[in-house]
């Protein structure tokens, strides 16, 4: 029989938070032997875009890619994008629509600050905050740490930044879901155990939300990541059985900030691929 | 940084994590620790000991350093952290020790001593068993399951619910609410003396009539033709293997025995019955437990009496009488020239066991020591001439 193929789904870049550009990752996951790859930046496609040029040419086989944060009343979730048209109006306009946001809550952030605490910044450092791509509390919190307004970022988060609270102002993951159906792609939900990334989610809580998000349209689960045990593993790629979903591994490199290795997600070629992973890699579209 | 501070050693690197660890400082806690421990490859250390929370942003950064670093246990984990662990099957990846309680057992009063360790009462309900190796978790954890094994199979029992730290040992607590040993019985109320006698030897019986499914408990027979193996070079040859002949051909027998059934293992809590000190469990003959016994009630005062009545707390007259009627009881014969027969065979496994024990304890090295292997060696060997059979 053919050999598995080795894939790494999950991926950040220069785009979003990662330390390598798209093209430094392209020539990394050739180095590494990865086979199949995609570049999930956070609320962005501009590495879809870029690499669908790049990749002409190339043996390694390239997926469009993207990260959404996303939140409603019961919960935050992270949904990747796959395979969709980097194009798509539907999934630039959420792009786009996500960066509004997160502006916006920057601004209103600076604003918190000054009125609440009298807290200022230059209006080079601000400028320099806003030309970032995806700006946030870190970002805000480090500034506020060099300011000498808080001693640690970890107290600039607590004492001052989270005491602005929003209503609304974030994206739901109904309207993601759709988004990236609408361009053509496949919505997966990231490490599912995780949510947004510090939560933990098990047993009859994970199949709730993998209910409800399956009603919204999500078709597939993160099974193999980086960060999940055996046990999790195990649960996850349950749920993807129980409900016919696709199942997805990524490593969620970040480049050189995180210990994160390239490629890690804990699948193993030598082995067996799940059904939902073999069908996702037969139907997702390729570039 | 304050939430983490590493320490490098020539041989082990330590990292101490501190407060909470969440998504907030996660990432610079990894980057921090990616800083410091780039080539290294030394094995790690993670003490938790001063973590009061984790996510499971952090905890991801731990599995991220166990995967770039094959050998490395956390320590000193919390009881809350460690159910996270748990729960998410972290504890499957790595290598966690949980944090452990300290407590004192200065001024508190010893209630019963095994062969592994000895056990206080530390509080009016609670007592702690101190386990004499230092690395005494592995111990701890066979204790606990052979306890359970017993209980389930019907033999009343404390079972351990916690792991402490005693000093530089590890103790395992147990609820023990206002027991008195058999032994404090017998010094404090003489009179009661044939009540123990009748409770001790049904306890025992109890125990003797437990069948044990296979490959549970250890085969004592094994561990005497161990002992039997040791003496080969400090007797005669031709004594030697009709030693090894005797215990070879004693049969299999996959019901339980104690092996350090003694007054000070057996506990009265209430109107209840409770053996304790449970790490000595195995299968076999009951000849085999009537050997140890010996040894506790009579065998080790054989040179010097008070190294039973120190130890059991009552007069070495007492004991003997005791083991004579728990022997009489038990077999239920008042035949003299019987239970003699039978106290001798039990003394051949006996003898064989305080011989190796003294040596190994290096008994050789003292004038006392020598005198007393001298007693028993000489003892051993004129039963030999008047022995064939352990079995009876």
């Amino acid at each position: 029989m053919t050999k598995r193929p080795v894939i790494d789904l999950h991926m950040h870049s220069t785009v979003s938070d990662g330390t390598d550009t798209p093209m430094e990752l392209l020539e990394k996951v050739k180095e590494k032997g990865i086979e199949i790859f995609s570049i999930t930046d956070h609320d962005a496609t501009k590495a879809a875009n870029m690499m669908k040029d790049y990749i002409k040419g190339e043996s390694v086989k390239f997926i469009s890619g993207v990260e959404f944060s996303s939140r409603d009343e019961q919960g935050r979730y992270h949904i990747l994008g796959y395979g969709y048209d980097p194009e798509g109006k539907s999934i630039n306009d959420m792009v786009e629509h996500s960066h509004e946001l997160r502006m916006q809550k920057v601004h209103a952030r600076i604003d918190f600050l000054k009125d609440e605490f009298g807290f200022t910044f230059s209006q080079e450092d601000l400028y320099k905050l806003l030309a970032k791509d995806n700006p946030g509390k870190p970002h805000i919190a480090k500034m506020m740490v060099a300011y000498g307004y808080a001693p640690t970022k970890e107290v600039a988060i607590e004492q001052y930044l989270n005491k602005k609270k929003f209503k609304g102002g974030y994206v739901d993951p109904r309207d993601v879901i759709e988004a990236i159906l609408g361009s053509g792609g496949i919505p997966v939900l990231a490490h599912p155990t995780y949510g947004n990334g510090d939560q933990l989610i098990v047993g009859d809580e994970m199949d709730g939300r993998i209910r409800r998000l399956i009603s919204y349209g999500l078709k597939g689960l993160e099974g193999f990541y980086s960060g999940f045990t055996l046990k999790i593993q195990k649960e996850i790629l349950g749920f993807a059985a129980q409900y016919g979903l696709y199942v997805t591994a990524g490593s969620d490199y970040h480049g050189k900030n995180k210990m994160v290795i390239l490629g890690d997600n804990n699948l193993d070629p030598e082995e067996e691929y799940p059904e939902g992973l073999v069908r996702f890699l037969e139907e997702v579209r390729y570039y | 940084m304050q939430e983490v501070n590493i320490e490098k050693k020539s041989d082990l690197v330590t990292i101490n994590l501190f407060g909470r660890i969440d998504s907030n400082n996660a990432p610079l806690v990894e980057t921090e620790v990616l800083k410091d421990l780039e080539g290294n490859t030394l094995p790690i250390i993670i003490d938790a000991s001063g973590l009061e929370y984790i996510s499971s942003a952090g905890l991801r950064v731990l599995l991220h350093i166990r995967k770039q670093n094959e050998e490395l246990k956390i320590v000193n984990v919390s009881s809350e952290v460690y159910e996270i662990l748990d729960m998410t099957g972290f504890n499957q990846m790595m290598d966690v020790e949980k944090a452990y309680k300290v407590v004192s057992i200065e001024g508190c009063e010893v209630i019963g001593q095994g062969a592994n360790g000895t056990i206080y009462r530390f509080d009016k309900d609670n007592v702690v068993k101190v386990y004499n190796n230092a690395d005494a978790l592995s111990e701890i954890q066979h204790e606990r399951e052979v306890a359970r094994l017993a209980l389930v199979l019907g033999i009343p029992t404390a079972i351990s619910y916690d792991v402490v730290k005693v000093g530089d040992s590890y103790g395992s607590v147990f609820e023990l609410l206002n027991a008195r040993s058999f032994s404090k019985i017998m010094s404090n109320e003489p009179d009661k003396f044939d009540w123990c006698v009748g409770e001790f030897t049904g306890m025992l019986k109890k125990i003797h009539e437990t069948e044990v499914p296979e490959g549970k408990l250890p085969k004592i027979k094994e561990t005497v033709l161990n002992w039997t193996e040791f003496v080969k070079d400090y007797i005669p040859a031709e004594y030697y293997e009709k030693l090894k002949k005797m215990v070879e051909e004693v049969p299999e027998d996959n019901h339980m025995i104690h092996g350090d059934y003694h007054t000070k293992n057996l506990e009265l809590q209430g109107d209840e019955v409770l053996l304790i000190d449970m790490d000595t469990l195995a299968v076999g003959h009951p000849i085999f437990e009537f050997a140890s016994m010996y040894n506790s009630f009579i065998g080790y005062g054989e040179y010097d009496s008070k190294h039973v009545s120190e130890f059991l707390g009552f007069s070495m007259e007492t004991s003997e009488r005791f083991f004579r009627s728990v022997l009489a009881t038990y077999l239920g014969t008042n035949d003299e020239n019987r239970l003699k027969k039978i106290e001798e065979k039990a003394s051949i496994v006996g003898h064989t066991r305080m011989i190796r024990r003294s040596i190994r304890r290096k008994g050789l090295e003292t004038e006392e020591g020598r005198a007393e292997i001298e007693l028993w060696k000489k003892t051993l060997l004129s039963l030999l001439d008047r022995t064939d059979t352990l079995l009876f």
